[in-house]
């Protein structure tokens, strides 16, 4: 019965490769295999949902053969089934079921038909595999999957700048989630000595896990960064109303849910938890408030529901936590879906009961409390600005620095040392030229240069492509001169990145040849008239950062497998450099493809929307 | 701080500007008024195709279909090549045919995307590494809704009746968090001598650039523009009256330009034309005419008269035929509306009893009034939008509509009650979307076109005191002004003898769910409303004994058995409902019950022939089944598309019904019944003609810019809109308001102007349009074509350079149809809303048999 688990991932990834299958034109069949695909998950929930009640293991478990097995990296597919998994499997199967019989006919005609309902597979994909993961690195892969499908689905009218501008903003910040986690993980394995599964987890004495917790509040937009929900109602109203309504602003409250037994003997990390529950429910309900748009009204109501599921986490009150995400699930994605609606519901009461709002006199240090409250809420309390300012803008100011790199000679000087490093991989310490210690550390240093030089090239995006292809290589050779990697696990990290980072370069080349546009200062649309290339290169930006299923992603695990449990800096630098990879792999892509096209021959939508 | 010198000082003109803008602005009202308008109306005292290429060069727009749009239609036959022929003879002679004619083939052109708007304000960018709308923006247009937000916030913006800069000020003052982030703002905020003029010399320096500069600004989020300036102007367009104007905008817009420079450089930034050399461009000059738009407009025109000699083909083939006109009272009588989509019911009503006879006129039926609601605290305008009228028709008694819904309520948004809410509603809220997807129907949540009125109300029509008044308008109407009104209705659509024993008035309204623009749906020449009260109160007019004895002194004799009826037909679900039935006498009453099974049979045959264009619905299905469906998707929550609106439209024709009755013109023509004969000086057609390109031209112009740019004069596609304070639509969070038709209402439509076709003497029609020269301009610049149709040599006239000249067809044969239901059924339907596929779902004129 367990097995049944195992087709909980392998059904979204069948009916996400089979709709690529059809033509856009082609609804009818889109619509099917995504509904399919649907009931079939959901139907899979239910049966196991009733074994599990009738079994008496308050957990199933489910283990695959080892895909990979060298030395201390093994892996497979682990999935558990518990109270937890069986909740949000069930509100989940339900709302993406409706969402799809939803925007069967909603999205009729859309250009974007396809993209959309294969979005909405991906997505099943990346929740199943959290919610039903037994382990943080399976959480891991579902994690990085929401994160790219909220880029495909925020930016869904890539034709107009403010999407692909907040898709952009909001991908950023998730993968900064992404990242924490990585390392968070990492950190796990080290102090347990191997992949804890969910099943067997017990308090951890170290700060670290402060880091799971970051990465649920930023997941579940609590204080600081609440704005991005805002940001984020960007995409067809349904796919806001299964996204940032529901589904995925709460994985954050299951990773919260999930990491529990590291912290929950500890009354000071309950306060601290609750506290972040607290605050953010008082800055999200002061921001709602003020809200006069009304999707945004919903987005804030949503978050500060969920500040009040930290706090129940927090002081262990699991069950009431899950029962309310159920409760706020389901009535965010509705109030989301009937929000068109609100126009002429609204105007029809005030028609008949419109009372106009008195001034009413107050006290002087009330009416300075809330006109002050009114201003930071309409401001959104600054977080937007806070974020921009405190996490991408020192990056960048920073990365100012290094702009000599951009130098033919220091380029040239690169290659030397890239190719010194790599021939010290093949050298044993004792006879090396060099400390190996210190070259490793240098060498992921020029990895994370590059990467931050890519992150904010404006001149040319074959450069910053070229940058970001060149620092896997040093960051290969920087972790082979720390520890021995055999050549097997060298292939498994190549693979991907030498055939993501070749096609991304031709690609480029030919984009650039094409339209002549080879800057990253503007965004140019051009997917509008090659969306062939476009997609294939976005395909290559997810290869060369290591995405869920493509080789590299094994490849990051092993890499980091071998990084050991003192070296702080190695895997912090490692954490930023991947970081910054895909946040600048994605710019190039954004850039280059989408945004409001630059040939005006028809019709193109004004910056401001 | 710039010193000011006198030169600038002359020159810069604040009020001017501000009325310049105001008038190249959009003037969509607040969205629950959806009145459709000229999208360009700033531009109608030019030609048309200099109009057009003039907005496009200044302000960016697209206005006309793609270049390889048209060739393409030109290969599917859509655009003919006799109509090409004669378009091109017309234009550039014989000769030179040939030419023009390869040039428009396969000439290649590079269009330049430089237009001249936004121009100046780039600056910031490219010389300061200034980007001023991603900095002032977002946080510009929360300020602003929530200060005109009628009602979805929870706290309100203080002192709204004080005006916009005294609300911010106010607020200012009293907080510690500021929206500014500079000292040197809020000083200029607060101190009482800064005018705009000030806050330009300190960010452009020169007045001569002045102008462009707040154009650029203003244009950068013409949405939010528009709707200040309009609120400014109409402030009743707003329940929750709100004071503001354009200039406060202005310069609390230059307040936070100048803040966040300031937070950017520093104090030491210079003004744009100190810093940069940047050379005067009058941004309204003259666009000249290049090659490119003489064969953007040959393509244009070309499609449009493909398309309109069909039609007139068309009527001069039912000329030919003998009509036997009815000899004794028909059956029974009814009066729609014009609007195009009555155009297939009216069909319907005929084909099943022949007896019957359909009349056009506009739907508020000539009474024009405010309408107050019972239990109602607003007046509701239902007339055309540029009539004032001075009557006002109070409801009393009847069930009032239902308006509670649970989950809409703002408690769900609060920490406490949101916590309750979502724990117990959620699960509600899981059931309620499940029925609304597997059986959708009628909530308070849903815009109800019959809800416009309360069930079984009574109306106060009579005025028996000219002493009552409700906010100094006249309750109700008097005997006289009620015949006056009558009478002219009655003589506009030729209804003055032959009067059958029942005469419905038959209104429109549209249902529909999830829909902000359901206002553009409803009856146009009701501003944008449902037009059951007019249909009511003009059948209790035409029914009083009184009236009747003055209307007789008068020429009009209603035979004493005959009643007239209100209904309503409503457009999305396809339902009709009628007033007042218990007025009827015993014979009518069985009459009406014959009648009643006319119209519900033909409102299946309507809701088939329209089922034809909509994805859910199969349209070879049993016609009870369509109608279900139909019905259902006026209340789905995920339908878009409720109904299709005015798409489509391109004709209006005013004149007999008998002279375009055997005629298939696929819901595409408004229909304005008129009777020459019996009008020989013009006096009745002028009342008929004078409100048509207001509400038809009006339809057809916002059709054609919403088509041919759906991103910038339209709304975008609907899927991602989101509700700004109730006033209007956005795309996102904090994106501009997006005035026009979203995409979902304009994929059928094939952008071509409107073809007014009249049937009297091109003499007369020419005197008749001269009496009114905003009337005139209309045809003159060619924002709406007209034809003269002879009633007695069957002749065309085309009005072209302020004059007549006759027009010959140049098709011959036109299809004949003798089972619509056939056609209907094998009718394309688009592969995407590409114009390419869309037009191919436009059935051409056809001839019934």
């Amino acid at each position: 019965m367990q097995q049944l688990l195992f087709l909980q991932i392998i059904i979204p990834l069948v009916g996400t490769i089979l709709s690529q299958l059809f033509s856009r034109k082609k609804e009818s069949q889109l619509f099917y295999t995504a509904l399919i695909t649907f009931i079939f998950s959901f139907l899979i929930t239910i049966v196991l949902t009733v074994y599990w009640i009738v079994q008496p293991e308050s957990i199933l478990l489910y283990s695959s053969p080892e895909f990979y097995h060298r030395g201390h990296t093994t892996f497979s597919i682990q999935l558990m089934l518990d109270i937890n998994g069986v909740v949000y499997g069930w509100v989940s199967g339900f709302i993406g079921m409706v969402i799809a019989i939803f925007s069967r006919f909603y999205m009729h005609r859309d250009p974007g038909y396809k993209r959309f309902f294969t979005s909405i597979l991906l997505f099943l994909l990346g929740l199943n595999l959290i919610i039903f993961s037994g382990n943080f690195d399976m959480l891991f892969m579902g994690w990085e999957i929401i994160g790219i499908t909220s880029f495909l689905l925020i930016g869904f009218y890539r034709e107009r700048y403010l999407p692909v501008k907040n898709a952009f903003k909001v991908v950023s910040l998730f993968r900064l989630s992404d990242v924490l986690l990585l390392v968070a993980v990492w950190m796990s394995h080290q102090a347990f000595g191997r992949s804890i599964g969910f099943n067997e987890m017990t308090s951890w004495d170290s700060y670290a896990f402060m880091l799971f917790i970051l990465v649920a509040m930023i997941k579940s937009a609590q204080f600081p960064f609440s704005s991005w929900l805002a940001r984020a109602m960007e995409g067809p109203t349904t796919s806001s109303a299964i996204f940032y309504g529901s589904l995925s602003v709460h994985i954050g409250v299951f990773l919260l849910i999930r990491v529990s037994p590291f912290w929950s003997s500890h009354i000071e990390w309950k306060i601290l938890i609750a506290s972040i529950g607290i605050i953010t429910t008082l800055v999200a309900v002061s921001i709602t408030s003020v809200q006069s748009t009304i999707k945004t009204q919903i987005a804030y109501a949503s978050v500060a529901q969920i500040g009040i599921m930290f706090v129940e986490v927090a002081f262990g009150y699991h069950l009431l936590a899950l029962i309310h995400f159920a409760g706020n699930a389901l009535l965010r994605s509705y109030q989301l879906l009937v929000s068109p609606s609100v126009l002429h519901y609204l105007i029809h009461n005030q028609l008949y009961h419109f009372q106009r709002p008195k001034d009413v006199h107050q006290e002087w240090t009330f009416r300075k409390l809330k006109s002050t409250l009114m201003i930071l809420s309409i401001k959104e309390w600054n977080l937007d600005v806070f974020q921009f300012k405190y996490l991408w803008s020192p990056f960048k100011k920073f990365s100012r620095g290094f702009r000599f790199i951009e130098k033919q000679s220091i380029q040239y000087l690169l290659m030397v040392i890239l190719l010194v490093g790599a021939i010290e991989m093949y050298i044993s310490p004792q006879r090396a030229w060099l400390n190996k210690d210190y070259l490793g550390l240098a060498l992921l240093v020029l990895a994370f240069l590059l990467v931050i030089r890519a992150f904010s090239e404006r001149t040319s995006a074959l450069r910053a492509w070229t940058f970001l292809f060149l620092s896997q290589f040093f960051i290969l050779t920087s972790v082979g001169n720390k520890e021995s990697l055999d050549s097997q696990e060298i292939i498994i990290y190549l693979s991907g990145i030498l055939i993501a980072g070749t096609a991304g370069v031709l690609l480029l080349k030919r984009i650039i040849r094409l339209e002549n546009d080879s800057d990253l200062e503007s965004y140019y649309g051009h997917i509008y008239e090659h969306p062939k290339i476009g997609t294939l290169f976005f395909i290559s930006c997810l290869g060369i950062v290591g995405f869920p299923l493509t080789p590299t992603f094994l490849g990051i695990d092993i890499i980091l497998s071998h990084i050991d449990r003192n070296q702080w800096g190695m895997i912090a630098l490692l954490g930023l450099t991947y970081l910054f990879m895909e946040i600048a792999a994605l710019r190039i892509f954004s850039r280059l493809f989408l945004g409001p096209h630059r040939k005006a021959y028809h019709e193109i939508a004004f910056k401001s929307s | 701080m710039i010193r000011k010198n006198n030169d600038s000082f002359a020159q810069f003109n604040e009020q001017d500007i501000i009325m310049s803008l105001k008038h190249y602005l959009p003037t969509q009202t607040p969205i629950r008024d959806f009145i459709h308008h000229n999208t360009l109306h700033a531009f109608q005292n030019m030609k048309f195709f200099d109009a057009i290429f003039k907005a496009s060069k200044i302000f960016g727009y697209q206005v006309t279909l793609e270049l390889e749009d048209y060739r393409k239609l030109f290969l599917l036959g859509r655009i003919t090549k006799s109509s090409l022929e004669k378009v091109l003879a017309d234009h550039v002679g014989e000769q030179a045919l040939q030419e023009w004619k390869y040039k428009m083939f396969h000439e290649t052109y590079s269009i330049s995307n430089s237009f001249r708007i936004g121009r100046l304000r780039a600056y910031w960018k490219s010389a300061y590494g200034v980007d001023l709308d991603n900095l002032v923006h977002p946080l510009l247009f929360r300020i602003l809704c929530s200060y005109l937000d009628q009602g979805i916030a929870i706290w309100h913006f203080p002192d709204v009746d004080k005006g916009f800069l005294a609300a911010v000020r106010s607020l200012e003052s009293e907080s510690l968090s500021s929206f500014f982030k500079t000292k040197r703002a809020k000083q200029l905020l607060f101190s009482d001598q800064t005018t705009i003029q000030d806050l330009l010399d300190l960010l452009v320096g020169n007045a001569e650039l002045y102008e462009e500069y707040l154009f650029d600004q203003q244009f950068s989020h013409h949405g939010w523009s528009g709707m200040v300036a309009v609120v400014e102007d109409q402030p009743h367009t707003l329940l929750y009256s709100k004071k503001i104007s354009l200039h406060d905008l202005i310069f609390f817009e230059l307040l936070l330009e100048i803040d966040r420079i300031t937070d950017q450089l520093g104090e030491d930034w210079k003004p744009l034309s100190v810093q940069n050399e940047i050379p005067v461009v009058a941004l309204f000059a003259e666009v000249p005419e290049t090659e490119y738009t003489t064969i953007m407009m040959l393509w244009q025109k070309s499609f449009e008269w493909s398309y309109y000699d069909q039609v007139l083909a068309g009527i001069s083939n039912v000329a030919s035929r003998t009509n036997c006109p009815l000899q004794q009272p028909p059956t029974f009588q009814a009066i729609f509306c014009i609007d195009e989509r009555e155009c297939s019911l009216r069909r319907h009503v005929e084909s099943i009893d022949p007896r019957s006879e359909t009349f056009g006129s506009p739907g508020f039926f000539g009474v024009e009034f405010f309408f107050l609601p019972s239990g109602g605290k607003f007046l509701e305008k239902l007339c055309p939008a540029p009539v004032t009228p001075k009557h006002v028709i109070i409801e009393e008694g009847g069930q009032l509509p239902i308006h509670k819904e649970l989950l809409y309520t703002k408690k769900t948004h609060t920490a406490l009650e949101g916590f309750l809410y979502s724990l117990a509603g959620g699960f509600i809220a899981g059931v309620k979307l499940m029925m609304n997807l597997l059986r959708p129907k009628m909530t308070p949540a849903i815009s109800n076109a019959f809800a416009h009125m309360g069930e079984g109300s009574r109306l106060v029509i009579e005025n028996t005191d000219q002493h009552r008044m409700v906010q100094g308008l006249q309750v109700g109407f008097t005997i006289e002004e009620m015949a006056n009104r009558v009478e002219a209705t009655l003589k506009a659509i030729g209804l003055i003898k032959n009067i059958s024993s029942i005469v419905y008035l038959l209104s429109h309204g549209s249902s529909s769910a999830n829909n902000p623009h359901h206002g553009a749906h409803d009856c146009g020449a009701c501003s944008g409303r449902p037009g059951a009260v007019n249909a009511r109160v003009f059948a209790f007019m035409a029914n009083h004994v009184q009236v009747r004895a003055l209307l007789f002194s008068r020429g009009i004799d209603i035979p004493k058995e005959t009643q007239f009826i209100g209904a309503m037909h409503d457009t999305a679900s396809d339902i009709i409902g009628f007033y007042d039935e218990d007025i009827l006498n015993e014979s009518n009453k069985n009459r009406h019950l014959q009648n009643k099974e006319i119209f519900e049979n033909a409102l299946d045959l309507n809701a088939k022939e329209r089922s034809r264009r909509f994805a859910s619905i199969d349209t070879s299905l049993d016609m009870k089944k369509i109608r279900k469906a139909i019905q259902e998707r006026s209340v789905s929550f995920f339908e878009p598309r409720p109904e299709l609106g005015h798409g489509t439209n391109a004709l209006c024709f005013v004149g007999r019904r008998a002279s375009i009755k055997d005629l298939f013109l696929d819901r595409r023509a408004f229909l304005n019944s008129y009777y020459y004969s019996i009008d020989p000086t013009g006096d009745i057609l002028f009342g008929v003609i004078k409100p048509l390109p207001i509400v038809c031209g009006g339809i057809n112009l916002e059709y054609y810019f919403s088509r041919v740019d759906n991103q910038k004069f339209g709304a975008g596609t609907k899927l991602p809109h989101n509700v700004m304070g109730l006033i209007g639509v956005a795309n996102s969070s904090d994106g501009d308001l997006r005035p026009g038709l979203p995409l979902q209402m304009i994929e059928v439509h094939d952008p071509i102007r409107l073809l007014m076709i009249v049937e009297h003497q091109p003499d007369i029609i020419l005197n008749t349009i001269k009496r009114l020269p905003e009337l005139y301009e209309w045809f003159s610049n060619e924002w709406v074509h007209l034809v003269a149709l002879d009633p007695n040599t069957k002749q065309f006239y085309y009005f072209k350079n302020d004059s007549f000249e006759a027009y010959q067809v140049v098709q011959s044969n036109l299809p004949v149809v003798d089972d619509i239901h056939k056609l209907i059924e094998n009718a394309m339907e688009m592969e995407t809303n590409h114009i390419f596929h869309a037009t191919q779902e436009n059935i051409p004129v056809h001839l019934l048999k």
